[in-house]
């Protein structure tokens, strides 16, 4: 019956519906430092079986296959794309960018994936204590084994990771310690919380933690930032086909209604 | 009643169901790896030659006018989608003629010796909680060549997938997506969830020809413009159909007001 197109149509339209929520969500982090752009992956759902492969439909003919109508679509989830967006370069000390793949780890409430999250977004400042925070607003502190005392100048931060400044009372520069770098087998498994963070979920897998610039973990480097990867023209081409298929859906929706209107009209009276 | 009645009833049916199709085709148009279906009519002979002539008090007039219209089976178009590069390492496409295999309890019961298949044109790929190399849409594992799903390790080497299919982390090579194409492809049905099952068919290698291509999506084969051109057909058919059932009974009711009315 027509009910099946309606229904299959508003499958269809609600799907959309969570392409273009994505859609926006992406685009409005056009310029958010180490965002990455997530997409919607589309299933085909069941298919109603109206007549079996080889039942007779005449006296010498049998259907080589059935008849199946199917029943819609659904937004299956959503994945994460983890390509490299582009450099900025800022020259402030305490701007980092990875480059390669690789998270720096930060220290969150305990009780949320036991306190450990990963970000590729490396505008980070200082707080009282001289600890790595980031700069947004929760300002996690970065996981580091070292912090930076107040009277240190020329802070440094090599591409292996290695951070050293200038200390009052010594001509060479002084070695503070090491920032290091976090992998994933899976990065689009990271589960998105906001605030530039990801976490660990099964998919990804267990972070593996290395140096920077070793066993492909990316290099760091000081004075820039990576940018957000969303590229506004898929996306605007993405937005532009999720709208116009939205239209051709709800184009179904009034084709159904019109049929199930003739057919309440057939009897006359 | 009418005769004539019957067969724009027949036509009004099968037309809801093409329209049903066109909704789930239309529903689909983003759906990665997707293949439309086409459903096509027959016209049907009179019941009387449909089954070999066994009445022998039947109209000959009835039997010139034909029987209304049938469904036909439907088919799968498998044409080739458009490839859509993107940036992960885990999407994937076929060029070319072929399916990849998805895990279903028959294979993982028999191995790579079942009889009973489930293909699929997606290729949107990820990574699973044990490891396995599996649809992003379903969580379905794909098949290697041994029937057995692929295992990514667990050292952070890049994934590299070639133009065979073969994949690879850093330099080792960690198993061949097996790539299929049964021998009649009108055995292939959709199972829904990204699959095609292969009833009781049978499979062989994919030909040298038909290519994996690494980072590429394959797009959905709607074609907009011909559905909603089948939409406005459909409709129109149906409204045709209606209004000549309409018609019919008026004609029988204005049968049974004059005719039966006493003077």
């Amino acid at each position: 019956m027509s009910y099946i197109a309606l229904n299959t149509a508003a499958t269809g339209l609600s799907a959309l519906s969570t392409s273009l929520d994505v859609t926006a969500n992406n685009l409005a982090n056009a310029n958010t430092t180490g965002f990455k752009s997530s997409r919607v992956n589309f299933e085909d759902l069941y298919y109603q079986e109206l007549a079996q492969p080889g039942i007779a439909s005449g006296a010498a003919t049998q259907r080589p296959t059935g008849l199946y109508v199917g029943l819609g679509t659904r937004a299956a989830g959503t994945q994460l794309n983890f390509a490299q967006g582009a450099t900025e370069t800022t020259n402030q000390p305490f701007d980092l960018l990875i480059e390669g793949d690789g998270f720096f780890e930060v220290e969150l409430p305990d009780d949320v994936s036991d306190g450990r999250g990963f970000t590729r977004a490396g505008n980070f400042t200082l707080n009282a204590e001289g600890e790595l925070v980031m700069a947004n607003s929760p300002g996690f502190r970065v996981r580091a084994d070292f912090t930076i005392p107040q009277e240190a100048t020329e802070v440094s931060i090599g591409t292996d990771g290695i951070v050293s400044a200038m200390i009052p009372g010594s001509a060479q520069p002084t070695e503070l310690g090491q920032l290091t770098l976090l992998r994933f087998i899976n990065p689009a498994g990271l589960e998105s919380r906001g605030n530039n963070i990801y976490t660990e979920t099964e998919a990804s897998g267990e972070p593996l933690e290395s140096n920077p610039g070793e066993e492909g973990a990316g290099f760091i480097r000081q004075g820039a930032l990576e940018a957000s990867n969303v590229d506004p023209v898929t996306e605007l081409v993405t937005l532009i086909k999720t709208q116009r298929v939205f239209e051709m859906n709800s184009q179904v929706i009034q084709a159904a209604n019109e049929t199930l209107k003739n057919i309440s009209n057939i009897r006359a009276f | 009643m009418n005769y004539g009645f019957y067969l724009s009833t027949a036509g009004a049916i099968t037309g809801m169901r093409r329209l049903d199709t066109v909704a789930n085709n239309l529903a689909n148009s983003t759906t990665v790896g997707f293949k439309a279906d086409i459903m096509s009519l027959t016209a049907r002979l009179p019941e009387n030659l449909e089954r070999g002539g066994v009445y022998a008090d039947t109209n000959a007039a009835l039997d010139a006018l034909g029987g209304g219209t049938l469904f036909a089976p439907n088919q799968i178009d498998l044409s080739q989608g458009a490839l859509r590069q993107t940036s992960n390492p885990l999407d994937v496409a076929i060029e070319g003629d072929g399916f990849f295999v998805l895990e279903s309890p028959a294979t993982r019961a028999a191995g790579a010796g079942s009889a009973d298949k489930l293909l699929t044109r997606a290729g949107n790929l990820t990574r699973d909680t044990q490891g396995r190399l599996v649809l992003a849409t379903s969580g379905t594992p794909l098949l290697g060549a041994d029937g057995r799903p692929i295992l990514l390790s667990d050292d952070l080497a890049k994934v590299r997938i070639d133009a065979r299919g073969s994949v690879f982390q850093g330099d080792e090579s960690i198993g061949q997506l097996q790539l299929v194409v049964p021998t009649d492809v009108a055995q292939l049905r959709k199972e829904g969830r990204d699959a095609l099952r292969l009833v009781g068919g049978r499979v062989q290698n994919a030909p040298a020809d038909t290519l994996v291509r690494q980072f590429n999506l394959e797009e959905s084969t709607v074609d907009a413009v011909a559905m909603l051109a089948e939409l406005v057909k459909v409709s129109r058919g149906i409204e045709f159909s209606t209004r000549l059932m309409q018609t019919q009974d008026q004609m029988t009711g204005r049968l049974i007001d004059t005719l039966g009315r006493f003077s």
